[in-house]
């Protein structure tokens, strides 16, 4: 393929660069056919995509557009608030007129003091808010460094407020921004070809010195292709958990409250866990992470792991047939009513009853925590010395192929526990991770028992993959996608005289958050 | 799939009275029409997508003044390509690069010809039949099922640069099919 085909097929994928795109036209320029070629690619283009049959839009636009009425709401609210006369305070408070002039001038003193001080007061408060007014109003077009080539929910803090920026604006001086939680962004140097991709939930600052850039990641994660620096001058980008020091390259890095993660795609980046220490340069191909108490190290980047914008979030029902109820707030979901699963089995042997259960499947998360308190009571007519009664409770995620850090506890009221990790992965993912709690409880034990899992995870490194997870009870985990109380004897129970047991579980709790 | 405009009436009277969620409805009918209508704006499937949700949006804000005995298809077709005109005008500005070209975008943005659209589609079809195995498969990976070239890549146990030039082949072959058989006439 010649090099006008080439830079074509860039300009089809829209990955051309502006370097790319002057080159294209010079030799369009120079090309008989090539303008011909190139409109025909584009129709070309055009009838292919039409032939899409999947499409992602269902739940992000509900999404951006509720998002979207609240902030109209917010709005049409203050447009209300701010008609109406300002709330006075009758109190005497620290910014009353007396304590400009002294109590004993307020009471004494001559009659013009009191007028003089609140004019002087009012002329102050007059020129705070005009600064304020000014920084809030001065629109964000401008002949400033940065171009907003893509954004959805970013903002950038002017004065005391947060703006929202729209693509094809320009960011003057050393903006501070943020994007919320499905909010992404692209910005691009307009001085060089440096370009900076915010992820959702993300606070950054772009800070330039004498002796470079200086850009600090409050929280968040960015993508970043940094043209090449000029000697001695490289853009540095601060975390709280250390500096990453760029000389030319394209990396991700990510800022959490526990750790920070520097993935390199091309060139190198040195990642220093604080400024007196020498950091590790992370060459392309991989990854590290700072964190507290614990030496860096260089780790490989698996193929296709490499962070995409924009994040997703996507809960998905796929199986609700319980009395439970579940709401999803923010980026928690909740058990807002208690899933009960009655049993009574006057013949015993295995078996399942109905349930429900959510599965969470996300495609864009670095740390997940789920914890699930189980309560089974059981209630036996007739005793059985000597039985033991195994039960399980557990929970499961399958995901792709993905290194997780893991956090795992369990435990059940005044019975023995157990956790297994591990197991066998499913045909269409790379793995799972089980959590397993064990209880040997005598079956002649009629009561309660209140079981409780809780379960952090962290993926490693940030990447897109998906996960999905499931809670069961029993004595081994169900074929399909349902919360089952399953009770099973070694023997049937007419052996021992057993007449009836009762059992019902009772999911208290069922929380899935992702945690920062 | 388009819907009867009573349908689409009873769906906006649920929106109009707060129930935002069932403004999904319409996008899942109407999603592949918008899209058809801004997938011919170049740039990456991301923007593409980026532009369908804006149109929606868009559309969303301007549903005060829809009348609910219009067809609703041809009202958000409009607004999509309001929207595509707006990011070609937009690109060229920013670029400053391929001016003359997406101005031959722009007009036919201003004059849909379903017609020959359906022509080219039409012979579209018949070169694709025509492209090695290989290259037809990338092809449905890509546009139709939406695949990154990353999970592209690893499906075919190739680099993500390979199997973007492999695309890029299918591309050339299929347009100078649809040259030879005078679809772009």
């Amino acid at each position: 393929m010649n090099r006008l085909e080439e830079l074509m097929a860039l300009v089809m994928d829209g990955l051309a660069t502006d370097a790319e795109l002057r080159e294209l036209d010079a030799l369009l320029d120079a090309d008989e056919t090539g303008g011909r070629r190139l409109v025909h690619l584009f129709r070309i283009e055009s009838a292919l995509r039409s032939s899409r049959v999947r499409f992602p839009l269902t739940t992000s636009v509900p999404a951006v557009l509720r998002a979207d009425q609240g902030r109209r709401l917010a709005d049409s609210v203050l447009d209300q608030v701010r008609r109406l006369p300002r709330p006075r305070s009758t109190r005497t408070t620290l910014f009353s007129p007396e304590w400009f002039v002294g109590l004993a001038f307020w009471k004494s003193g001559p009659k013009w003091l009191p007028a003089w001080s609140a004019a002087l007061a009012l002329a102050a408060v007059v020129l705070v808010s005009g600064w304020g007014v000014w920084n809030s109003f001065k629109p964000v077009d401008g002949s400033g460094p940065w171009t907003v080539v893509q954004a959805r929910g970013l903002e950038v803090r002017r004065g005391w407020r947060w703006q929202t920026v729209e693509p094809g604006a320009t960011l003057e001086g050393e903006p501070r921004l943020r994007t919320g939680l499905q909010g992404n962004a692209t910005l691009r140097g307009k001085r060089e070809a440096t370009t900076v991709a915010l992820g959702g939930q993300t606070r950054m600052r772009l800070e330039h010195g004498s002796s470079g850039k200086r850009w600090s990641l409050d929280q968040g994660r960015i993508e970043v292709h940094a043209a090449h620096q000029p000697d001695g001058r490289p853009l540095r980008i601060s975390t709280t958990h250390g500096e990453a020091e760029v000389v030319g390259t394209t990396f991700s890095l990510s800022a959490r409250k526990t750790a920070t993660w520097l993935q390199v795609e091309e060139g190198s980046v040195r990642l220093h866990p604080s400024p007196e220490q020498q950091g590790l340069l992370v060459p392309a191909g991989q990854f590290s992470v700072a964190t507290m108490g614990r030496a860096l190290e260089l780790q490989a980047n698996r193929p296709g792991e490499i962070l995409r914008l924009p994040v997703a979030l996507d809960f998905q029902q796929a199986f609700h047939d319980g009395d439970g109820e579940w709401r999803l707030e923010g980026t928690t979901l909740h058990q807002v009513r208690v899933s009960h699963v009655p049993m009574s089995h006057p013949v015993w042997g295995t078996s399942d009853s109905p349930g429900s259960a959510y599965i969470l499947k996300t495609t864009a998360w670095d740390s997940i925590e789920l914890s699930c308190d189980v309560e089974v009571e059981r209630t036996i007519h007739d005793e059985v010395p000597g039985w033991i009664w195994p039960q399980t409770f557990g929970l499961r995620f399958y995901f792709g192929a993905t290194t997780f850090q893991f956090n795992a506890e369990g435990g059940g009221a005044g019975q023995a526990a157990s956790l297994s990790l591990g197991g066998p992965g499913s045909p269409d993912s790379g793995g799972t991770l089980r959590l397993t709690g064990r209880t040997q409880a005598p079956l002649a034990s009629a009561g309660r028992g209140l079981h409780h899992f809780r379960l952090q995870l962290w993926r490693q490194p940030a990447g897109d993959c998906h996960v999905l997870g499931r809670v069961w009870t029993g004595p081994s985990e169900p074929e399909h996608w349902a919360i089952d109380a399953q009770f099973h004897l070694d023997q049937p129970l007419t052996q021992v005289g057993m007449q009836t047991v009762s059992c019902s579980a009772r999911f208290h709790h069922f929380q899935v958050s992702l945690i920062d | 799939m388009t819907l009867e405009p009573a349908i689409v009436g009873a769906i906006i009277d649920r929106i109009r009275g707060g129930d935002i969620d069932a403004y999904a409805e319409l996008v899942v009918a109407y999603q592949s029409e918008v899209w058809k209508v801004v997938a011919a704006v170049p740039g990456g499937m991301s923007q593409i997508e980026e532009l369908v949700q804006r149109t929606f949006v868009q559309a969303y804000q301007q549903l005060d003044s829809f009348e609910v005995r219009r067809d609703f298809g041809p009202w958000l077709r409009e607004i999509a390509r309001n929207q595509a005109r707006m990011e070609l005008r937009r690109s060229v500005r920013e670029s400053g690069r391929l001016q003359q070209y997406y101005d031959v975008l722009l007009r036919e943005f201003d004059s849909e010809s379903e017609v020959m659209t359906e022509a080219l589609e039409e012979t579209l079809r018949s070169c694709r039949e025509e492209l090695p195995p290989l290259l037809n498969q990338i092809i449905a990976e890509r546009y139709e099922q939406a695949l990154s070239f990353e999970d592209i890549a690893a499906r075919w146990g190739r680099s993500v640069a390979a199997a973007r030039q492999l695309l890029s082949r299918a591309r050339v072959m299929l347009r100078e099919c649809v040259d030879r058989k005078g679809g772009f006439a």
